[in-house]
């Protein structure tokens, strides 16, 4: 049955590009559902929501950078680096303090590597694809010859973070005894994205974010300080890469300093599949949640009906064409000029 | 006295942005023929640069006339590979193994065949979505180069392509022409002409600039944008297939993920031969000496042992730099205009 609630908020997607990316969520589930039923359980929707924990953080980043007007490269790099210095930092101090202080470490990282990002984009102009794939490959290189190359194994890792991977929520057990629960990150991301939502629809920063993108010398013109929002937006991207990063290392209880190369193409299909538009200065947290529901789907249950995980890149280029084709023509573009 | 005075005359003629590179390159070779003389200053070691580096010299091309658009083809290395995968299964699996020359021949036709029209089927998807649709040049070939990825491997299941194969192609990858000049270089030096030529002395290679420099202005100027930017993709994507058979020739072997850091160098080879990422501006020659740059400052580590993450990391802190390099001197310029304009101003003033 369809509440009223529900009824309104399709209305209000109809005239969306998030209705388009419903839509063919809903088809594409439906889908792996007729061919394998298992997809519907419970387990493995909780799988899914936990294989969208990192992503889904990095996404609320990723998404602001791209309704600035560029392709930011470098989160992925960013995260783990971020997460790896944090262990390394535990380690060396035998630190078997609280959770939260490791992703405050983290954050604060990644929030100064945004900041580097900020600079060259703000100083130089540097177009913003070029600066952050470039300083994105310097940190990968100085921190895996300065600080390690080596991953760090689940015994050496600091106590807080392993007993962090253990938190569920909901637990269940089921048929054959084992349980399975939804993970607490989970909850974090949600919480981020909501944060995200809000800043971006009810501060005047966030408001700026899509001037900026608009039309940056209109949002000049306005009174906004373009050097100050850029400051912000990457700050924020490199804050939340810090801490998904840590999250990720924590849940995989293992730090591998060489994790996350040259994925960030998934998280950038993700973000534009949901609407965002690089052009336009257009974008939401709603539009992204469902994205990320969908390039989840498509990447990481291809194995459940029987297809071997090879077509996974071609399957995933085909979304991304697909997705950046039906957003080109929804907006109309004057392609002549 | 009149031989120095034709010297200097030439010397001027060349642009600063080539004096610059000459200088670079100058700065690399001597700084590791002093700290590695045994090893750097060999024959041998120029000798296999030679066969090195044309084929980041061919990506090269082919992302740099993409970036004279504004734009940039990260797809051209996933080009290649499908080129050289596709190729290679064809080599492998369907060419007989007592085939005598001319039915060799016939199939290295057919390779070449090939790589022509993957080249411009991508080059063709490419151009539809940046050039028709106005899709983000950067966001469509990632796209793209996911498919084409993709591609290749399922058609090899996710494996590599090795084996032996014909003595004709490996030529093309390890011999030398007449004895003297490496192959995979000849080939190069004649794509660069090419690409030379149809840069700087066709209309379309004026269309590319202008298109580049300010594509409002030249749509006014009744230029078909759509069909200069389309043109641009398919030449490099059937860049980036030629790479591919060179690929195939020199490595003997193909994998769909083979060179991903191909991109990186090519960009930062392209902006350091002054090709503007904003489009428009650039020399095509300059390729040429900033490749070989990066080549001697790649063996160059190679044998000062330098890890390979110092060297990654060396890409992107030089990328940066010449980025802001660029930046420096053309507000520099601009500085420069606008004071000779006032100077002039105010002459006429009094």
């Amino acid at each position: 049955m369809m509440t009223d609630y529900l009824k309104k908020k399709l209305m209000h997607f109809a005239k969306s590009n998030e209705f388009v990316v419903l839509i063919i969520l809903i088809l594409v589930m439906t889908l792996f559902a007729i061919l394998n039923p298992a997809f519907l359980s419970q387990r493995n929707m909780y799988d899914l929501f936990r294989t969208m924990i990192v992503t889904g953080i990095f996404a609320c980043g990723v998404m602001m950078i791209i309704i600035n007007g560029g392709i930011d490269m470098s989160f992925m790099v960013f995260a783990i680096c971020s997460a790896y210095i944090t262990i390394r930092i535990a380690i060396a101090f035998g630190f078997n303090g609280p959770f939260i202080l490791l992703v405050a470490i983290s954050a604060a990282i990644g929030m100064l590597f945004g900041f580097l990002n900020a600079f060259f984009v703000n100083k130089f102009e540097i177009p913003i694809f070029i600066a952050t794939l470039s300083v994105a490959t310097a940190i990968r290189g100085i921190i895996l010859n300065f600080v390690g190359n080596e991953y760090v194994a689940s015994s050496e890792m600091p106590e807080s973070t392993v007993a962090f991977s253990k938190t569920y929520l909901f637990s269940t057990v089921d048929a054959w005894g084992s349980s399975y629960g939804l993970h607490f990150s989970v909850f974090i991301m949600l919480g981020i994205m909501l944060i995200t939502h809000l800043i971006l629809k009810y501060t005047i920063i966030g408001r700026g974010v899509y001037a900026l993108g608009g039309d940056s010398t209109s949002a000049k013109r306005i009174g906004y300080n373009v050097t100050k929002i850029r400051m912000f937006i990457y700050g924020y991207a490199g804050l939340l890469a810090g801490i998904g990063g840590l999250i990720y290392v924590s849940n995989n209880r293992m730090a591998d300093p060489m994790a996350f190369q040259g994925e960030e193409l998934t998280v950038i299909a993700a973000v534009v599949l949901g609407g965002t538009s690089i052009s336009g200065g257009r974008g939401s947290v709603l539009g992204i949640f469902l994205g990320l529901m969908l390039t989840n789907v498509i990447n990481n249950n291809l194995a459940l009906i029987n297809v071997p995980s090879y077509w996974q890149k071609l399957t995933f280029g085909l979304l991304i064409i697909f997705a950046v084709m039906i957003q080109s023509i929804k907006a109309k573009r004057d392609a002549k000029i | 006295m009149q031989v120095s005075k034709k010297t200097s005359s030439l010397f001027s003629k060349i642009d600063g942005q080539a004096k610059q590179l000459f200088f670079i390159n100058l700065a690399i070779f001597l700084i590791f023929s002093f700290l590695r003389p045994a090893k750097f200053l060999t024959v041998t070691n120029f000798e296999s640069m030679c066969f090195q580096f044309p084929e980041a010299g061919l990506l090269t091309l082919g992302i740099g006339i993409t970036m004279l658009t504004a734009g940039a083809d990260l797809s051209i290395v996933s080009v290649a590979n499908l080129v050289a995968t596709v190729n290679g299964i064809l080599l492998l699996n369907y060419l007989p193994a007592d085939a005598s020359g001319f039915t060799i021949a016939l199939y290295l036709i057919l390779c070449v065949l090939i790589a022509v029209l993957i080249g411009l089927l991508a080059g063709c998807l490419n151009g539809f979505l940046v050039a028709k649709l106005g899709i983000f040049p950067i966001l469509a070939t990632l796209g793209t180069q996911n498919l084409y990825t993709g591609i290749s491997a399922v058609l090899t299941k996710g494996q590599g392509v090795f084996g032996t194969f014909p003595d004709a192609l490996i030529f093309i990858g390890s011999g030398k022409l007449f004895g003297v000049l490496p192959m995979p270089l000849f080939l190069f030096l004649i794509a660069l002409g090419i690409i030379y030529i149809i840069i700087h002395h066709t209309p379309h290679g004026l269309k590319t600039q202008w298109f580049g420099s300010n594509r409002k202005a030249s749509f006014y100027c009744g230029i078909d944008n759509v069909k200069t930017v389309f043109k641009t993709y398919i030449l490099s994507s059937l860049l980036g297939a030629f790479t591919g058979i060179l690929i195939l020739a020199r490595t003997n072997s193909a994998k769909y993920d083979y060179g991903t850091t191909y991109v990186m160098q090519a960009m930062l080879a392209s902006v350091l031969a002054g090709i503007s990422p904003l489009g428009g501006k650039g020399k095509i020659l300059n390729i040429l000496l900033s490749v070989f740059a990066i080549q001697m400052l790649d063996s160059g580590f190679n044998f000062m042992r330098i890890s390979s993450f110092v060297r990654s990391s060396t890409y992107g802190i030089l990328l940066i730099i010449s980025v802001m390099v660029e930046y420096i001197v053309m507000k520099r310029k601009q500085k420069l205009e606008i004071k000779k304009a006032e100077a002039a101003g105010s002459g006429q003033m009094s």
